[in-house]
């Protein structure tokens, strides 16, 4: 990882605050994504914006911190554009992401897009068995090897952009401490 | 470490207060877009009144109103049922008639308002002719003619001393039998259909071996759409009825039949000639907002044939609609479903009464 | 882009081309199932991909499930009327095949989708 993960920053409750905003970055993102239709002849695919929020998370936060924001994030918005069965898969799709992105994030070898990457097609990984539990039907198997390719493909969008956010972030955070 | 527990402590309280915000908004029936339409819905089947009925409704209270549901068609075939000695109506045969409860109160003037107006073909006492032929408990024969004469003797719903007021009837000839097997399910659909309303449910469907009883629309808000059986083929249907708060039921000879002797003889029997009904309808199915009318009218119009019914439907055309087959394969549709209606067949030959 | 990155993405997409073929010739579409209840109860449930005979002998008598070119009917009953042997094949979700002496009903719990929310008969 190309940035220095030093824990954050001062007092408590600028942390909380810095979370808090983060949460609210990703409410955004889930919101904005419900505008944006990105179809790939498969329900339940999504660009996965919110994750941006994770990726960069976890290159300057604690990844407590990171987890949190995310259960946090996914209970709100399944509150909020959702419903109670879409938290169900929201929720194993991100922690499923999560803890993968995680053990990629402490690896030198691997960049935002290879960890935004893995995250994606983790995420439906997660969405898909949730679903096959649900139904008691393994038939969903079927659409597996079209939701690996599509988290790939998102996962690779969201990484980039990450990758060009990366600076900004940095020049943010500065001013932040 | 301090301030890590206090970190922690602020994020749980946030958690707790969303988790109980969802569990409020869960209360609520949520209206956001797609939620609705990919619900399941709840759903039961049972073997009664002699076929194997399936009743299902969505919603929160679809659990509820289907068991609920399913009480009622049990207490209603107890209630009904010729077969069983302590019914209600195998009372009333065995009396020469009596005091009536309120569904059967109920069945009893639909019954005879059936009989004035479609001029004595349904009749609810053809009962004696359907235990000669024996499709009552499938002993299937051909009667003689002196044991139908005899039997035929006995059908005339006119002579029921009926009061609708003080809930009774009395059987003026002896020997007299009633059956409310010809709208029984229909009633009884009706009543699961009312029963839904009143516990709320906005979305469910019975299924009363056939006889099929819509309520409301479908959860994603589009009409149900109901296949018609084709009387020739089990496999495959005439077409499709697109319906909301409708029961949608047919008979044919197809249902029930047997062969004797190279001949096939059906269920459905002309209560003027005591023998299976041959008016060149091979099935008709009837769509009405009253499941109790609907299934009366499914059998009365196979008996009519086409021109009579087609008659019958312009002097009652607010209280339904009719698909008629006709031996050559002509489908006839009244009117009031030139919209509804599509034929499976595009070939098919379709005729619109109005 | 590092090039474990690039590993990470050929991983992903061998394992998508893997799992798309074994479906494929796993019996592709993994297809609909008949379940079979007698009196309420499930008896069983049956792939409609594998050609099958399953006989059914309960209290009430015998019937046999024949399961052939992706469709289900009805053989071999000893109940009175036959009715359950002339219904045909099954395939359809919600389709089903009812032997009301036996109490057997067979239907099709996950199949090509149905063009009707159910059949007036």
């Amino acid at each position: 990882m190309a940035t220095s993960r030093k824990s954050p920053t001062g007092t408590p409750g600028r942390r909380v605050a810095l979370d808090g905003i983060l949460v609210a970055l990703a409410m955004i993102f889930s919101y904005m994504e419900t505008f944006i239709p990105f179809n790939f002849g498969v329900p339940g695919i999504k660009l996965g914006l919110a994750n941006l929020v994770v990726l960069l998370g976890l290159t300057f936060l604690p990844a407590v911190d990171v987890l949190l924001i995310s259960l946090v994030r996914i209970l709100l918005s399944s509150l909020l554009f959702g419903n109670v069965m879409s938290l169900w898969y929201s929720l194993a799709g991100g922690l499923l992401s999560f803890a993968a992105m995680y053990l990629l994030s402490r690896r030198d070898d691997i960049s935002l897009i290879g960890m935004s990457m893995t995250g994606g097609v983790l995420h439906n990984v997660g969405q898909v068995i949730t679903a096959a539990i649900v139904v008691r039907t393994l038939q969903l198997a079927g659409y597996l090897p079209v939701l690996l390719v599509a988290g790939l493909v998102t996962g690779a969008i969201i990484g980039t952009l990450a990758k060009l956010l990366m600076p900004r972030v940095q020049k943010a955070l500065q001013s932040f401490q | 470490m301090n301030s890590w527990k206090k970190y922690i402590a602020l994020l749980l309280a946030l958690v707790m207060v969303c988790a109980m915000a969802l569990a409020g908004c869960a209360g609520k029936k949520s209206g956001s877009e797609n939620t609705a339409s990919d619900e399941e819905p709840y759903s039961r089947d049972i073997f009664a009144m002699d076929t194997y009925m399936t009743v299902s409704a969505y919603g929160d209270s679809g659990e509820k109103a289907v068991d609920a549901a399913v009480k009622e068609i049990q207490r209603l075939d107890a209630l009904l049922s010729t077969g069983k000695e302590s019914s209600e109506v195998s009372e009333l045969n065995g009396n020469n008639g009596g005091k009536l409860s309120a569904d059967t109160n109920a069945l009893m003037a639909a019954a005879l308002d059936l009989y004035e107006s479609t001029d004595h073909v349904f009749d609810i006492t053809i009962y004696p002719v359907m235990k000669l032929w024996g499709f009552t408990d499938q002993n299937y024969k051909v009667p003689s003619d002196g044991d139908l004469k005899a039997a035929l003797k006995l059908v005339d719903a006119s002579t029921l001393d009926y009061d609708k007021e003080k809930k009774s009837v009395a059987f003026t000839v002896g020997g007299t039998q009633i059956d409310f097997g010809g709208i029984a399910k229909g009633y009884t659909s009706a009543s699961v259909a009312k029963l839904y309303r009143d516990l709320g449910v906005t979305s469910g469907l019975v299924n009363l071996g056939g006889n099929v009883q819509a309520v409301g629309f479908k959860p994603d808000g589009t009409e149900w759409r109901i296949g018609i059986q084709d009387p020739v083929d089990a496999e495959s249907m005439l077409g499709v009825v697109s319906i909301h708060d409708a029961a949608v039921i047919t008979s044919g000879g197809y249902e029930r039949n047997f062969e004797e002797d190279g001949v096939m003889y059906h269920h459905i029997i002309d209560p003027s000639t005591g023998y299976p009904a041959d008016s060149g309808l091979i099935s008709v199915s009837i769509v009405s907002e009253d499941g109790t009318l609907a299934d009366g009218l499914s059998t009365s119009l196979f008996i009519m044939g086409r021109e009579k019914a087609a008659e019958y439907w312009r002097a009652h055309k607010k209280d339904f609609d009719f698909v008629l087959c006709e031996k050559d394969g002509t489908l006839v549709v009244s009117d009031g479903l030139r919209d509804r209606f599509s034929p499976i067949d595009e070939n098919a030959k379709v005729e619109y009464v109005s | 882009m590092k090039k474990k990155d690039f590993l990470i993405a050929a991983a992903v997409l061998l394992l998508a081309g893997i799992l798309a073929l074994v479906f494929r010739f796993a019996g592709g579409d993994p297809g609909g199932s008949v379940q079979v209840k007698v009196d309420g109860r499930v008896a069983g449930t049956y792939a409609l991909v594998e050609e099958q005979r399953v006989p059914f002998d309960t209290k009430y008598g015998h019937n046999t499930l024949v399961i052939e070119g992706g469709k289900a009917h009805i053989e071999d009953a000893d109940c009175p009327d036959h009715y359950c042997e002339q219904q045909g094949e099954i395939s359809k979700t919600g389709e089903t095949l009812v032997c009301l002496p036996h109490k057997l009903v067979a239907e099709v719990i996950t199949g090509e989708a149905s063009d009707v929310d159910v059949v007036a008969k």
